[in-house]
């Protein structure tokens, strides 16, 4: 089936399977590599995207379920996500960084949504993404310094 | 993972996709896929079609609809959660499924048509005494929230038939669903669903329902008995939890022993019952 999606302002045309997951089409079909699979069970959120502004975990909806969509991933660049990365980088927000992608896009998501969350509030942004290095001060102590 | 092959549809209209599924008794529906899509990629299920009704704005609303709630089939968990009219219990029971990625997505109807025994949308609409409404080739069909779940993953839907809206007759005004599960963002233990109301500092009508204790979700009905009519105190709430325990039956699985749940069973009724009160 032919799908159109709008990845970081770029449109782009492809003719896909009906069964090929989301991330599998952006990884290999467009290779955008910042989209990891973790742990392919839809636990994880290693990859998380934003889809039309929502977050969505992409190996847990298929392709042609995004046709029409826009996309973001951690790639895409703007003045809130800048600030984001740079949050991440000063406060040491990562160690691996394979959650990274994802931790960045719910928390930006987050923001969007919520300019000044509580602590409580970026806890539950972030909770369906799982970070195995950080014990996850330092991605919140970043998401606050990140936040307005 | 990779699913396995199979014929996709976009339907275009509810009508479309009823016909669709009913051509062919192997078909299945994707709604938001949160449920369906894990399945696909186990290997656990291998359906000939999707018909993905995901596109059916139609089916996307939530509206009061004289004392209670119009809910379409397709509104997500995200959407009910920011749901602030009458029927609060339904944002408080959103907020507690998933993550914020399934709720972006997942819907109620989907939920309900997946009926998973531990799910905590059905819990939910078995205390709020609701109607599913189901669309199949013969037209609209009433189900009773009593009668629409059979057994795990198991309902009283059709071949061709695609839940369409979840009516909630009358909101309580007291309500509240406690879910007691291992992790933030993981299937319940035990749920329960108070749905309570007072008259004169006592209880004049209560109903309790049970997600994760059981084949299926199921009503509390001797808990409730041991309540109705009863002065509000503490002693209440320690009876409630007793017979709650004593009325599920619950298994063991991965999550929990058969005895961990009914003991989870009489605090999340507990609980359940003292948020709905405010005490």
């Amino acid at each position: 089936m032919r799908i159109k999606v709008k990845v970081n302002g770029v449109w782009y045309e492809r003719d896909v399977e009906p069964r090929k997951l989301l991330v599998h089409f952006l990884r290999d079909d467009l290779g955008i590599k910042s989209v990891r699979v973790g742990c392919d069970t839809g636990n994880c959120g290693a990859c998380t995207v934003l889809l039309d502004g929502k977050p969505v975990k992409s190996c847990n909806l298929l392709a042609v379920q995004a046709d029409g969509s826009e996309i973001i991933t951690a790639d895409y660049s703007d003045e809130l996500m800048e600030r984001l990365k740079r949050a991440f980088h000063e406060r040491h927000a990562l160690q691996c960084g394979f959650c990274t992608s994802g931790m960045l896009l719910a928390s930006y998501a987050l923001l969007k949504n919520k300019p000044k969350p509580t602590e409580e509030e970026i806890r539950e942004g972030i909770s369906g993404v799982l970070c195995r290095c950080t014990g996850y001060q330092n991605i919140v102590e970043a998401i606050k310094s990140a936040a307005l | 993972m990779i699913p396995p092959p199979f014929d996709y549809v976009r339907a275009s209209s509810i009508d479309e996709a009823v016909k669709a599924l009913s051509e062919d008794p192997n078909a299945k529906v994707l709604a938001g896929g949160q449920s369906l899509i894990p399945l696909l990629k186990l290997r656990a299920v291998a359906p000939s079609k999707l018909v993905d009704i995901g596109r059916l704005k139609e089916l996307r609303y939530v509206r009061q609809a004289g004392d209670g709630l119009a809910i379409g089939a397709l509104a997500t968990h995200a959407e009910l959660e920011r749901w602030s009219g009458p029927c609060g219990v339904l944002p408080e029971a959103a907020r507690q499924i998933g993550d914020p990625q399934i709720r972006s997505v997942g819907t109620i109807g989907g939920s309900l048509a997946h009926a998973d025994p531990a799910a905590d949308w059905p819990a939910v609409v078995l205390a709020l005494d609701a109607v599913v409404k189901a669309r199949g080739p013969s037209g609209v069909r009433e189900i009773p929230a009593e009668e629409f779940f059979q057994g795990p993953y198991s309902t009283a839907l059709q071949q061709g038939e695609i839940v369409v809206e979840i009516s909630i007759p009358r909101c309580p005004p007291k309500a509240s669903y406690v879910k007691i599960a291992r992790a933030y963002n993981d299937f319940a233990i035990a749920g329960v669903a108070a749905a309570v109301w007072v008259k004169d500092g006592a209880v004049e009508d209560v109903r309790l329902a049970a997600t994760g204790v059981g084949l299926k979700p199921v009503r509390l009905k001797k808990a409730e008995e041991a309540v109705r009519g009863r002065k509000i105190s503490g002693d209440l709430l320690t009876e409630v939890a007793e017979a709650a325990s004593k009325e599920v039956e619950p298994v063991s699985d991965v999550r929990a022993s058969a005895e961990y749940r009914r003991a989870m069973a009489g605090v999340a009724a507990r609980r359940a019952v003292r948020r709905a009160l405010g005490l």
